[in-house]
């Protein structure tokens, strides 16, 4: 049921801009868009179907948890 | 361009049979004037047979022939059109002085005789010479007459207008209680004489253009030099010259074609019908743009206060019109917002309420059959309803609309358990805020945005109303009228403009001119005219109470 | 070295971004995370000590942006540090830029459905908000300035609101006793309202839409000031309220709120402050998000950057709703987390951009702009 909406949403993202960028030859502007809007859709995609994908935010925490502890452990 | 859209016309007027080929060559006036030729001939039997076709099946032009009253009789040819010029002065300036002529018998020679009639014969102060069909033709429909004289290739043009029009009267749309009752007319040359009657400066500035293609409606631009921005004036004559159409009936024309953005349901452009508030926007550096047949004058560049301000506001006293204009800044939004608001707190967030005025509402609202947003959506319609009927209806039937509108939403609805009292009182507040809007279309933007919020916090509550409020703001940022910011003292905040915005300073406080608009001459007046009691501690009588002793 | 947008801004609208850039969350989230780890001094690590951080901040990211006056973020630290490694400081800088905005986002939405209307999905704010963000940013940096100068009055009337309507409840016997647990707690506690201000690292991509950005430094300066007043405030009257308790309330300013009872008659206006406050995120989202935008555009050699808005947006709004489960694990993540990562692209980035920049002794063009 999602998934519809969200293709119904990224057909209008997509009419709304790449008439536009096509008509003024603006390609680099198109891949841009094209590239950030393809990542959007494969992690809003995923998010609907409920498929897991890396989370940032883990990244995050896998990197900066240990340095920050060993930072707040002066503290404590 | 113009001639692409010359075809266009052609295309789309041309099987029309008033606009006959050879009739549209006189219908582009100005435009290809330049370009296309078509001169007189000196015969005026010939001018007389392509004039009879150019104003071909027209019964108010007038042709008049007659002969100059000298010995080898002179033949005259004088087209006029009826209703538009002085009959006095054809009677008498014109054929009075040409048919009986005494005196100049022995003087005339044919070679001069044009001369003659130009500089002995004809008493009027504006006239001219023409050999153009065009230029003619369109002088006649302006209402000035033009005297072909047989043997000579060009025709004077007689300015003689002069027709019915409304005298000056109070303006309907922005009565005051202090300040003048006149009011522009339909008549564009009365307008800019109240204009300059009020400014009486060479650096006050008129223009005259004409647009619409058939209908050469006189367009005046009017600013004052050196006070005024000329990039706002340039933009003005570039913005009008831009306008091909048809024709201009109303300065409203003018207005959809010269905003900035189209799409807005704010107006960019002030109309007024006072001359004064005109004037002192000229003082402040707008441009006026004043349309022939109407007497709404067009203000540019605008800002969103302006249409909240009154020309009385600067005529009463600052103190009274500073508490008057933040009345108006509520009222803007009790307009706006007091139905959604409404809506939000019986919908989603009842413990706002104090609990007695809660089960006050709620035990009004207990017989009511629909949500507060229907409740809210009918009330509201029927209101607007009411009020378009009020305005359209002829007046002694609009009493009998006003009657029936307050019975039935002010009464039966209520009895009815239709609405509930509380959504009376929400309503015709709402109404008497927009109407103390001073100005219409103003208070139409904030008609029309009312709804939208209104489904916003039926939906979404006070997250909704603020949701809107801020895509409102969003958008009010984003637009510029002439290049200038709409809210402008507020954002950008300009602390010198502030004076004469949300509330108004005293007038030797207001020392400068908007800076956004007239920032070219921004002082205005001597610094710190603060009027004080005279230096001189004794008071002039007080001299005559010592006397007594 | 072409700008993306003509947009210019004055010296005090870039004041009032700034203070904007920080504000509208840091006062709903600091008093807690701060008191939970400061006790009764949290004013002076949430307010003193974010002070004096935010001026080390304000005096990189300015000094950094004035060496290179005119050219954007990704343009000078191509030309420190070589064309690849300066795209992908870009890179970075569009990760971290979109990733805040998630988490903007997530904590407004949060706040909202916590406090506000329990029963909607928190997408629907999610997705309002965004879209306004959107919407603001395709109109520019000019007209979010704009904006932002209403909303910001606003914001300050708000807050005045809730302060002084609750003065009748604050007890100051709560802040005694000052330095309870000596200067250690303090200095813990220093470490979340960090990453607060140092969000004002933002001046450096911000910058050249400045009419004379000269004014950077001092405008940087005086909205430290003024956040930093700001969140002292905040915390002594957090704390006068509620003593150490105010550390258990997620957003103890709109528990503050709770309390304002005026004369009987204006009870619970906190739904009518959290409107208020909707205004205060929006701005602060746009602005962020105009951020990622500017430098996603300079990144990828834009001549427009108007066509990356939504696909950025499309991630934002996704992102802010899988990147946590729930609220206890957004404030976990500052605490665990974020202190380090905030602490690298607020500081330890720009420090060695600014470092290097002075080491290999280049510097922008001085021209006249």
């Amino acid at each position: 049921m999602y998934i519809i909406g969200l293709v119904i949403a990224f057909c209008g993202i997509i009419l709304f801009e790449a008439p536009k960028l096509i008509k003024e030859k603006m390609w680099g502007e198109l891949m841009a868009f094209s590239g950030l809007l393809l990542f959007g859709m494969v992690i809003s995609s995923a998010a609907v179907l409920n498929i897991d994908v890396p989370n940032p935010t883990a990244l995050i925490e896998m990197i900066f948890a240990p340095p920050t502890k060993l930072l707040t452990s002066f503290f404590e | 361009m113009f001639n692409v859209l010359r075809r266009k016309l052609k295309q789309t007027l041309g099987r029309n049979k008033d606009l006959k080929v050879p009739h549209d060559k006189f219908e582009h006036g100005e435009g290809n004037g330049d370009k296309e030729k078509h001169p007189i001939s000196n015969s005026l039997e010939q001018n007389k047979i392509i004039l009879k076709e150019i104003f071909n099946n027209c019964s108010d032009v007038k042709f008049r022939e007659f002969e100059l009253g000298t010995a080898p009789a002179v033949k005259l040819l004088l087209v006029y059109i009826d209703g538009m010029v002085s009959t006095s002065d054809i009677h008498e300036s014109i054929m009075n002085q040409l048919m009986l002529l005494e005196g100049l018998m022995e003087e005339i020679s044919p070679e001069h005789t044009l001369e003659l009639i130009r500089e002995k014969l004809l008493p009027i102060g504006e006239l001219s010479e023409n050999g153009d069909f065009i230029k003619i033709t369109d002088n006649i429909l302006m209402g000035n007459a033009a005297l072909l004289i047989d043997g000579e290739k060009t025709a004077l043009i007689l300015g003689i207008k002069e027709w019915e029009s409304r005298g000056i009267e109070e303006p309907q749309s922005e009565p005051v209680v202090r300040g003048p009752r006149e009011g522009f007319t339909e008549r564009m040359l009365t307008n800019t004489m109240l204009l300059r009657r009020r400014i009486k400066s060479s650096r006050l500035k008129l223009e005259i253009k004409k647009v619409g293609i058939v209908s050469k409606t006189d367009i005046g631009i009017m600013y004052i030099d050196g006070i005024a921005n000329n990039k706002v004036v340039e933009e003005v004559r570039k913005r009008i010259d831009r306008i091909k159409i048809d024709g201009i009936l109303e300065s409203g024309y003018i207005e959809e074609y010269i905003q900035d953005d189209w799409k807005t349901p704010f107006p960019l452009v002030l109309s007024t019908e006072r001359p004064d508030r005109a004037a002192a926007h000229l003082l402040e550096g707008n441009v006026i743009i004043l349309t022939d047949t109407t007497p709404f004058a067009l203000i540019v560049p605008v800002t969103f206060f302006h249409f909240l301000q009154a020309s009385e506001d600067y005529y009463t006293h600052w103190v009274g019109t500073a508490m008057i204009r933040l009345l108006r800044i509520i009222a803007v939004n009790i307009s706006l917002l007091l139905p959604s608001f409404y809506i939000a707190i019986v919908t989603f967030h009842q413990e706002m309420l104090p609990t007695a005025l809660l089960i006050n509402i709620a035990s009004a609202r207990e017989g009511v059959p629909f949500p507060a947003f229907i409740e809210a959506f009918i009330m509201e319609g029927t209101f607007e309803l009411l009020r378009e009927a009020g305005i359209r209806l002829p007046r002694p039937v609009g009493q009998a609309v006003s009657i029936v509108g307050a019975l039935v939403i002010g009464q039966a609805a209520v009895t009815a358990g239709l609405v509930s009292p509380a959504m009376v009182i929400i309503v015709s507040l709402t109404a008497i805020s927009s109407f103390s809007i001073p100005n219409y279309s103003g208070a139409l933007s904030l008609r029309i945005l009312r709804f939208p919020l209104m489904v916003l916090a039926a939906s979404l509550g006070l997250f909704g109303i603020m949701v809107g409020l801020m895509a409102l703001l969003l958008h009010l940022c984003s637009l510029r009228s002439f290049g200038v910011p709409y809210i402008s003292p507020i954002a950008p905040f300009i602390r010198s403009d502030m004076k004469d915005s949300v509330i108004r300073f005293p007038l030797w406080a207001m020392f400068t001119r908007p800076r956004l608009i007239g920032y070219k001459e921004p002082q205005r007046q001597e610094y710190l005219q603060i009027p004080k009691p005279p230096a001189n501690p004794k008071r002039p009588s007080g001299g005559k109470e010592r006397d007594n002793k | 070295m072409k700008l993306i947008e003509e947009g210019k801004i004055s010296g005090s609208q870039f004041m009032w971004l700034l203070v904007t850039i920080v504000l509208p969350t840091a006062v709903l989230f600091i008093p807690a995370l701060t008191i939970k780890y400061s006790g009764t001094s949290a004013w002076i690590s949430g307010g003193v000590f974010t002070t004096i951080w935010a001026f080390i901040i304000v005096w990189v990211a300015s000094t950094l942006g004035e060496r290179f006056p005119g050219m954007t973020l990704v343009d000078y630290s191509s030309l420190i540090l070589g064309k690849f490694p300066g795209k992908l400081v870009g890179a970075f800088y569009i990760f971290v830029l979109v990733l805040t905005v998630a988490i903007v986002v997530r904590e407004f939405g949060e706040f909202l459905v916590s406090s506000f209307m329990q029963q909607t999905p928190i997408f629907v704010f999610n997705f309002l908000l965004i879209a306004l963000a959107a919407s603001a940013v395709r109109n520019g940096i000019e007209v979010i300035a704009r904006m932002n100068h209403f909303v910001v009055s606003l914001m300050f009337f708000a807050l005045i609101f809730i302060f002084t309507l609750v003065f009748s409840e604050a007890d100051f016997k709560n802040l005694y006793p000052i330095f309870e647990g000596g200067i250690l707690p303090i200095f813990r506690g220093f470490f979340t309202p960090m990453g607060w201000a140092g969000e004002l690292f933002l001046i450096f991509i911000l910058m050249p839409y400045l009419n004379n950005y000269r004014e950077a430094k001092y405008a940087g300066y005086k909205a430290a000031l003024m956040l930093g007043v700001i969140m002292s405030i905040d915390i002594v009257i957090a704390l006068a309220v509620f003593g150490q308790q105010a550390a258990d309330y997620v957003f103890p300013v709109h528990t503050l709120a709770t309390y304002i009872s005026i004369a009987g008659f204006l009870e619970r206006v906190e739904a009518f402050i959290l409107a208020l406050w909707v205004a205060g995120i929006t701005m602060k989202v746009s602005i962020w998000y105009y951020c990622a935008v500017i430098v996603a555009a300079r990144t990828f050699n834009l001549q427009d950057y108007k066509p990356v808005v939504l696909p950025l947006g499309v991630i934002c709004l996704t992102w802010s709703i899988t990147i946590f489960d729930n609220i206890t694990q957004l404030v976990e993540h500052f605490d665990i987390a974020w202190i380090g990562f905030s602490l690298t692209f607020e500081f330890i980035v720009p420090a060695l951009l600014l470092l290097i920049a002075v080491l290999r002794k280049k510097r922008g063009a001085e021209k006249g702009r």
